[in-house]
């Protein structure tokens, strides 16, 4: 596990809003694309991603839905909000400019 | 925000359904995990452990529940529903505890009620705190009435009022073929309605011309006694009505109904028309009221309003001297007089409330000691002490709350208690207030604060106690405490000692006006009021304006006093102004002939008593030299009291002397005879000097009869139809009775104060029962061995009571101590005793320790009984 990434802080948040970005997906698909998409170099701790849904949820930047999943099972979907849109636009934003500065401030010797 | 206090409310109030989904989304989760695990090749054991290692459910839910923010919410639930079931399987304790907070919260509520009615709660005209009281003050007494000539200069000179008006508190006899009728009276200026903002639900209001001398004289009646004495008949309108002391006036509207401006009054006449010649300087007796100008601040209103009352000043040094205008936001200038005695009811209260408070904390410290262990259980799993003290907290919070509710239903009872007591509140000064007494919002707001305020103080050294215990000197006890604690027996003796304390500074206050009111009952008041009865005669036809009428008025008076003395059962009749313990007094000032004038040229004041010649009789006054005047010496005799006579011609034989009524001039009165001193013009009031004068009618009389005074009512009624049936005779009463009611106030006070004292006492005796039987179940065992070794029941019901007096003991003479300097706030309320009374200090303390004797004597003689095998093997 030694190569894979921490999180940082506040960083979970941003990635399961950017991967509901394409449409409404349940719990154990978010913690799939998320492995994916990072090519497994972020282990998301599934003891955080469900408290992190949790969370989202109740600063209304996600909204649940139960519907059927692949398998035809009852499964709960969350779909980014207005707000939530909003909120991954002004997220990106900031760590690209953070990211940005890192790299910066990093390069000058 | 909205979403989040959606998503709270959901969490807190459909936490079930939450937990289900909670459940399903994460089994939904941790299934596709293991599937996922089998399709890498593991057999399906393996992926379950290896899914479960990576997955712990419970500590993900436990999270979950975290992220929904209301975990404190819920656990303060879970803190409320457990408080709920231990108090509910403790129902004795919980019924003591909830009860004795209630007593003191529900006494709280109560007087907070009318305190608050009286001093604080805005008037419901205060027209967004424009509508003003004028009044005038200087530098030691403010809400004073005021002088028409000032009023009128006031309403000229200032620019910020909108209106201004005045009115006076009176009183008229209302006489018709009917009868004759005491009514309240209000004069009231030109604009007087249209400020307080009403209009006549009938007829008119008064018309300009109305307002000016020699206009008609016209009143408007309230709806009350337009329904009551008139059967609400329009016809009533631009009939004359007779008012003893204002003539015929035409009744041309009626205020509408309930409409009151403090004071209650069933007639409105003109103040404008009749108070053009009052003066300046006296007759002070008006008070204003004005509507400030729109955007015009209190403090704007009151600078301006002190630079007229300079010029004034200075325009009429004698009248104005050191009077400034006063102004008051309407509704909180009356009632100056009731502020001290209600803010020391607010205060005996409130020690009510600190005893039930320290009673529940040291209820809660025993219960708390009996819990170290579960305490110490729940710690070692991990709870933190805030954790413990809020868990404790709730429960003393829940017994707050119950004792809350039970306290508003106390006050409510309360407050009909209290105002049957009082009974008309508009006896009192400024009358009822507006919008009345009771338990209203703000009432219940108060119920509610005390409530919580007492919850926590009682709760929470019991809660920092219970829960700051050393763990493992818990645990490893193997019984309930043995000894050791000696930091709670302190605090719970502290507790004891307050109580005690507090009880008898209260005992002391209710005693004294116990005493001080027995005073004014029993003390001599120099006359015989038993079997007097008094009443007041008016009549259409009757009076007393030109010489002939007044000899006429003479005349029946005369006939009136022979037909009720042939009476059989009158011993004595008299008529008598003005009335002992009625409406007024009447004073002047007198000139000892031969006298030198004081220094300053001022005479001495006596009060007068023109009289019958029977009066000595019918009053059953004391003759101490002399005799009493006959009815023809009208104007010539006089009978003086003893002070008068000490104070006029000091040394000497007073009979025969000759005095002169207003100035030292002509005609001389002579002294017949010399009366002893009497309380007739108030039984709190020391006597002065009084001159008895030969009157042959008055309105008001006085009958002695050799019976029950009211039981002859009827017959000298009909007797006195019988002499002029056109005389109406009303406000019969027993002089007794008419004495009695001149002590409501003290009554009410000394009642009051009482019943305070008397819970405080109570609970205060629960306090100590509850601390000393704690304390003596716990020695069970040591008492035990005592007498096992050989100790009498005589020393281990000495060790118990020793145990329990001595922070009583304390507390007694502490609250001595303080009494000694509280009860000075009473002075001004003691009658015939000091504030420092020694008996009754006495007589508390001997009281108060008594009664925690009494309750250390119970569990005390429960250790003399304790049986040395049983209590050894008890544990």
């Amino acid at each position: 596990m030694s190569d894979r990434l921490d999180l940082p802080q506040g960083t979970l948040d941003l990635l399961i809003l950017k991967t509901l970005a394409p449409g409404p997906q349940h719990g154990w698909a978010i913690s799939q694309r998320l492995q994916q998409v990072s090519k497994d170099a972020v282990e998301v701790q599934q003891g955080s991603l469900y408290p992190a849904l949790h969370r989202l949820e109740r600063r209304g930047l996600v909204k649940t839905e139960w519907g059927a999943s692949d398998n035809n099972r009852r499964a709960k979907y969350y779909q980014l909000t207005r707000a939530g849109r909003k909120q991954l636009e002004v997220e990106r934003d900031n760590w690209q400019r953070l990211a940005a500065v890192m790299a910066a401030v990093l390069e000058t010797s | 925000m909205l979403s989040d206090i959606r998503f709270r409310m959901r969490a807190l109030f459909r936490r079930n359904a939450l937990e289900r989904e909670l459940d399903e989304e994460l089994r939904f989760h941790y299934e596709h995990q293991v599937e996922a695990y089998r399709k890498v090749g593991h057999p399906p054991e393996e992926a379950r452990r290896r899914a479960r290692l990576e997955f712990g459910l419970d500590q993900v839910k436990e999270e979950c529940r975290d992220a929904r923010g209301v975990r404190w919410l819920d656990e303060s639930l879970q803190d409320l529903r457990y408080a709920a079931r231990t108090l509910g399987k403790n129902p004795g304790f919980t019924a003591v505890a909830a009860l004795s907070l209630a007593l003191g919260i529900g006494a709280n509520s109560a007087i907070f009620a009318v305190l608050d009615a009286f001093l604080f709660r805005p008037s419901p005209l205060s027209r967004n705190g424009r509508f003003i009281s004028i009044a005038t003050r200087n530098d030691k007494i403010s809400g004073r009435p005021i002088s028409y000539p000032n009023f009128l200069d006031w309403q000229r000179q200032n620019q910020v009022f909108e209106r201004m008006a005045a009115y006076r508190i009176s009183a008229a006899v209302l006489v018709d073929g009917a009868g004759a009728e005491r009514v309240p009276l209000l004069q009231v200026s030109a604009g007087f309605f249209p400020l307080v903002g009403v209009r006549p639900a009938l007829g008119r209001d008064f018309r300009p011309e109305e307002h000016r001398p020699g206009g008609g004289a016209v009143a408007l009646l309230s709806y009350e006694l337009w329904q009551r004495r008139y059967n609400g008949d329009p016809a009533l309108l631009g009939k004359a009505l007779l008012l003893r002391g204002y003539g015929p006036v035409t009744a041309v509207g009626v205020t509408p109904r309930g409409f009151r401006i403090g004071p209650r009054a069933d007639l409105y006449v003109s103040l404008d028309r009749t108070a053009a010649r009052e003066s300046r300087a006296s007759a002070n007796s008006l008070y204003g009221l004005g509507l400030l100008k729109p955007g015009v601040t209190l403090e704007q209103a009151r600078a301006q309003m002190n630079l007229i009352a300079r010029a004034l000043e200075e325009q009429y040094p004698q009248a104005n001297r050191g009077w400034r205008i006063d102004l008051i936001p309407f509704g909180r200038l009356r009632n100056e007089e009731l502020r001290a005695p209600l803010f020391l009811l607010m205060g005996a209260v409130g020690f009510v409330l600190l005893i039930a408070c320290a009673n529940l904390s040291n209820l809660l410290l025993a219960r708390a000691a009996g819990r170290g262990r579960e305490v110490a259980i729940r710690k070692s799993l991990g709870a933190t002490r805030g954790r413990l003290v809020r868990q404790m907290l709730a429960e003393s919070l829940l017994l707050a709350a119950l004792g809350g509710a039970a306290g508003a239903l106390f006050a409510y009872w309360g407050c009909q208690g209290l105002l049957q007591l009082v009974g008309d509140l508009d006896q009192w000064p400024g009358g009822e207030p507006l919008g009345g007494i009771g338990i209203d919002l703000r009432v219940l707001g108060f119920t509610a604060a005390a409530a919580i305020l007492a919850g926590v103080a009682a709760g929470l050294a019991p809660a920092f106690r219970a829960s700051g215990r050393d763990l493992t000197a818990e645990l490893k006890q193997s019984g309930p405490a043995a000894g050791g604690r000696k930091q709670e027996r302190r605090w719970r003796d502290t507790l004891v000692t307050l109580e005690s304390a507090l009880a008898l500074v209260l005992l002391a206050g209710g005693g004294l006006m116990m005493r001080s009111l027995y005073h004014l009952m029993s003390a001599d008041p120099g006359f015989e009021p038993r079997r007097v009865l008094t009443l007041s005669l008016e009549s259409a036809t009757l009076a007393r304006n030109s010489t002939a009428e007044r000899k006429d008025a003479d005349e029946l008076g005369r006939r009136l006093v022979e037909e009720i003395e042939a009476l059989p059962g009158v011993e004595a009749a008299a008529p008598a102004f003005p009335a002992p313990f009625g409406h007024g007094f009447s004073g002047n000032t007198f000139y000892a002939e031969g006298r030198p004038p004081a220094d300053d040229g001022r005479l001495p004041e006596a009060r007068m008593h023109y009289v019958g010649p029977h009066y000595g009789r019918a009053m059953g006054l004391r003759l101490r030299a002399g005799r009493w005047f006959a009815a023809a010496e009208t104007g010539r005799a006089a009978v003086v009291n003893e002070r008068m006579a000490r104070l006029a011609w000091p040394g000497e034989n007073p009979i025969g002397r000759r005095f002169s009524l207003g100035g030292a001039k002509p005609p001389w009165i002579t002294v017949v005879g010399v009366a002893a001193d009497t309380r007739e013009n108030g039984l709190h009031s020391d006597p002065g000097p009084e001159i008895y004068m030969p009157i042959s009618f008055s309105a008001d009389m006085l009958v002695r009869t050799a019976g029950d005074p009211a039981a002859m009512a009827a017959v000298i009624r009909n007797r006195i139809r019988g002499v002029d049936k056109s005389l109406a005779v009303y406000d019969v009463a027993p002089l007794a009775v008419r004495m009695s009611d001149s002590l409501l106030e003290d009554r009410i006070f000394a009642w009051l104060l009482g019943i305070f004292a008397a819970a405080a006492l109570c609970l205060a005796a629960v306090g100590i029962y509850g601390v000393i039987a704690h304390a003596a179940g716990k020695r069970t065992r040591e008492v035990g061995l005592r007498v096992a070794l050989g100790a009498r029941s005589s020393d281990v019901a000495l060790l118990i009571l020793r145990q329990g007096m001595a922070p009583a003991l304390a507390g007694i003479v502490l609250g001595a101590a303080g009494a000694w300097g509280a009860t000075r706030a009473l002075a001004s309320f003691l009658h015939g005793v000091t504030p420092t009374d020694p008996l009754t200090f006495a007589a508390v303390t001997l009281l108060l320790t008594a009664v925690a004797l009494a309750a250390c004597w119970i569990p005390a003689r429960r250790a003399m009984r304790v049986d040395p095998a049983g209590a050894l093997r008890y544990e």
